[in-house]
């Protein structure tokens, strides 16, 4: 028994052979292919008929992607050592230890062959969940499919990818509910409208700097800081979602009051736009590209955000007279200690409970409570 | 401005502009950082389904945020299309398994396409096709050049009903992974890649990937892999002098051993009975056992058959003539395809010994008196040991290891669970093994 020699690889599989209906394998039958000289001496000689578990042939095909059409290797050395190992690798459960486990040993060996440098194929793994229906796995013999092309036809791709995204977490399972489904329509649907409604009056505005409603300011860093934690840090893509769910919420009633806020609006609209994208690129594009812009939204930067501002610049203060509260104050951010303690000690319902007794002790807990004793 | 939301003309707009301009194009840039995001290919089996779509949609998720981010981000997507379905698929509707596979590939592209993800799709690849499959040849000779590839005559996992061999990763609770088949135990020749060779650092490597890949991942691995650590030790059979190697993880239980079972597929199970009064009755149980599939013979509940093989072993480090015996929840395959018994020490063992009026030894000692009424798997005070006595067995373990090597009978050893990867499926549509 001896080796194909390399240069005369690949051994064809014939694609004339017909298949025996008892599932026998025909090439065992098939002259064409069997019969072959040895490449050593030459005499007449019979070709391996076995054919190989196609685990095989996944256990390599990541360091393939690398440079696909390489003629002279498995995949080109400078290829293959800037892209591996994987970064990222998203997959099931079931394949714990059947793929995952041969895909390591082929790269351990390919490493020892000098085809690269990694040890490991796969940096960090998700393994995502189950899409469920009625308590069980989708299957054609349980009848519990959802066909994903009706779902892109009634609702549209960014639909379909939104409800995956906001059902469940990824590591578990993904109950199919045909209301949520609804529900995300509805949110991209509203994501459509409150675009369409400001764009043209918006479009054409520069962008300025600063002045505008503190509030319209704080709900804009908020969201970029919940979408970065979400999607970089926790991967809960669902609360995301949520995220700018709330965010919509907002915006929908938003009245800009000034000029300064309308630019701050043009602002969040494109910085939400971007936060949105990967969650429903196709309709995010339009939108952007109705704002004038030319380039793909994958070309720009994420939005950075800035820690002060996701803070609110409103702050509302606790006060108690002897233990019970009496009054509430609201008071911007910063304001000193003695100014919250003359507030509230002017206030009229604290005067009131004081009964004009005079003041023994007075603590402001920062930001939330003032406390006074007489 | 379109006041109405027509996601259908929205979509169908950007997927045509993003094609015609390679939105998605990767290439090499050693002046960025890379990403590379790959979510696992599909098998071509026809339509996509909604596991898919929940694939695609976190793995583009996180291929577009990576890129705003500033990384240079490299999503491919290809076809694991080699594989049984194709073929039964094609004899159930009379079509050939190439145009079968082909028609899928094109239908879940167009299908994956509409969803918008953003692949790389010059970079696609179909593990049928012949300038793929090449490598995958090219790496078989590559393993039979490094000695990492051969073929034998072993009992390999059938599956009746898909006409092929199955790998043991590919049996789950005996029965064929794909299609839930019961598995059989089948004779033929076929072809192994020595993934054993690599045990032990893709056990250590696991380290490497902790914290990075899901903690229920990695623990199965390990648990996969399954190192044991302990001694291999050597019985001389008294009427013959065969020698009969054993492993065991507790060299420290070693003069508690008052019987040997090997495996019914043993070279020695028929040749020791041979000539005598045992021979009938082991002939009888090897043909019973024959019947019975892997699960059958190995799962805790299944009852415990043997026949004593008419032969006494001698233990090596107390002199001890013991019977040897055959037992059908041995397999040939695992260790040395036979153990010493230690009754007193292992529930399995001491099953056994009760069934078959067995001697049973206590040679570690929890402490308390009277003769054991279940065994005990734990740490204690050796007792009835020779030398050895008094110690505290885990640091007896090694010194016995050490006696054994002394006396040439024994020495110590590590044993994996992870077997050989048994590559072979005698089906048609898949990659030649390019051997003559």
């Amino acid at each position: 028994m001896v080796p194909v020699p390399e240069d005369q690889l690949p051994v064809i599989l014939p694609t004339d052979a017909n298949l025996l209906s008892e599932g026998r394998s025909p090439l065992p039958e098939l002259a064409s292919f069997l019969n072959v000289k040895c490449p050593q001496c030459g005499a007449d000689a019979k070709r391996e008929t076995d054919t190989m578990d196609t685990f095989i042939c996944s256990s390599w095909y990541y360091h393939r992607f690398t440079s696909p059409r390489c003629e002279t290797a498995p995949a080109a050395k400078e290829e293959i050592n800037y892209w591996m190992p994987v970064d990222k690798y998203i997959g099931g459960i079931e394949h714990a230890i059947l793929h995952l486990l041969y895909a390591r040993f082929f790269n351990k060996f390919c490493r020892d062959l000098g085809i690269l440098t990694a040890d490991e194929p796969f940096a960090n793994l998700l393994t995502q969940g189950m899409v469920i229906k009625d308590g069980a796995k989708m299957s054609k013999s349980k009848g519990n499919i959802v066909d994903p092309d009706e779902i892109m036809k009634k609702y549209g791709a960014d639909t379909a990818r939104v409800f995956m995204l906001f059902a469940a977490p990824p590591e578990r399972d993904l109950e199919w509910d045909d209301s949520g489904i609804e529900g995300s329509h509805r949110f991209v649907t509203r994501v459509h409208k409150l675009f369409a409604k400001w764009i043209p009056e918006l479009k054409d505005l520069k962008p300025g700097d600063g002045g505008a409603d503190p509030e319209l300011r704080r709900m804009r860093h908020v969201t970029i800081k919940r979408f970065t934690i979400d999607v970089r840090d926790r991967s809960h893509f669902n609360t995301a979602i949520a995220a700018g769910m709330e965010m919509i919420n907002f915006l929908a009633d938003y009245k800009p009051k000034t000029d300064a806020d309308k630019t701050e609006l043009r602002g969040t609209l494109i910085d939400f736009l971007k936060l949105l994208h990967p969650f429903m690129p196709f309709v995010t594009q339009e939108l952007y590209d109705s704002f004038g812009h030319k380039e793909y939204l994958t070309e720009t930067a994420w939005p950075g955000y800035v820690e002060e501002h996701t803070v609110s610049s409103v702050q509302t203060i606790v006060v108690q007279v002897m233990g019970k509260v009496r009054a509430k104050l609201e008071v911007s951010a910063g304001t000193p200690e003695e100014e919250i303690k003359r507030l509230a000690l002017a206030h009229e319902k604290v005067v009131q409970a004081m009964g004009g007794g005079s003041v023994k002790k007075i603590i402001v807990v920062p930001g939330r409570l003032v406390n006074i004793v007489h | 401005m379109n006041q109405k939301y027509d996601f259908a003309a929205i979509e169908s707009k950007w997927r045509k502009i993003w094609a015609e301009g390679k939105a998605d194009k990767a290439s090499r840039d050693p002046a960025r950082k890379k990403f590379y995001l790959l979510e696992m290919f599909p098998y071509p089996s026809g339509r996509i389904h909604m596991g898919h779509v929940r694939n695609y949609a976190i793995g583009d998720l996180l291929g577009r945020f990576y890129r705003m981010n500033g990384l240079n981000v490299l999503h491919p997507m290809g076809w694991d299309a080699f594989g049984l379905p194709a073929e039964n698929a094609a004899i159930d509707r009379g079509t050939h398994p190439a145009k079968w596979t082909m028609q899928n590939i094109a239908a879940m592209r167009e299908q994956i396409k509409a969803l918008g993800v953003g692949y790389d799709w010059d970079r696609e690849v179909a593990t049928c096709h012949p300038g793929y499959y090449k490598w995958t040849q090219w790496f078989f000779i590559q393993f039979l050049r490094k000695g990492l590839a051969y073929r034998k005559k072993t009992y390999v996992n059938w599956c009746g009903r898909c006409h092929t061999v199955l790998a043991n990763e590919q049996v789950v609770d005996g029965a064929c992974w794909r299609c839930d088949t019961h598995v059989v135990q089948k004779e033929m020749y076929g072809w192994f890649l020595k993934i054993t060779a690599y045990a032990e650092e893709l056990l250590a490597d696991l380290e490497k990937l902790a914290g990075n890949w899901p903690e229920r991942v990695v623990t199965m691995q390990r648990n996969w892999i399954g190192k044991s650590v302990g001694a291999r030790v050597k019985f001389a059979v008294e009427e013959t002098g065969d020698v009969i190697e054993v492993f065991t993880t507790r060299p420290d239980t070693l003069f508690g051993a008052t019987f040997i079972c090997l495996a019914p597929e043993h070279r020695l199970t028929r040749e020791l009975s041979a000539g005598t009064p045992q021979a009938a009755k082991v002939e009888e149980f090897l043909q019973l056992v024959a019947r019975q599939d892997t699960l059958a013979r190995t799962s805790e509940e299944a009852e415990k058959l043997g026949v004593f093989t008419g032969r006494h072993a001698v233990n090596p480090v107390n002199g001890e003539r013991i019977p040897v015996w055959s037992a059908n929840f041995i397999l040939a395959e695992y260790g040395t395809g036979a153990i010493m018994s230690v009754p007193a020490h292992d529930a399995r063992d001491f099953d056994f010994a009760k069934k078959f009026g067995l001697p049973v030894r206590e040679v570690i000692s929890q402490g308390d008196d009277g003769p054991p009424d279940a065994a005990y798997a734990g740490d204690g005070v050796m007792a009835d040991s020779g030398e050895f006595t008094g110690q505290n067995n885990r640091e007896a373990a090694p010194k016995i290891t050490e006696y054994l090597q002394k006396h040439g009978a024994g020495e110590g050893a590590v044993v994996y669970r992870l077997r050989d990867w048994g590559i072979s499926r005698q089906r048609y549509w898949g990659a030649p093994i390019p051997v003559i």
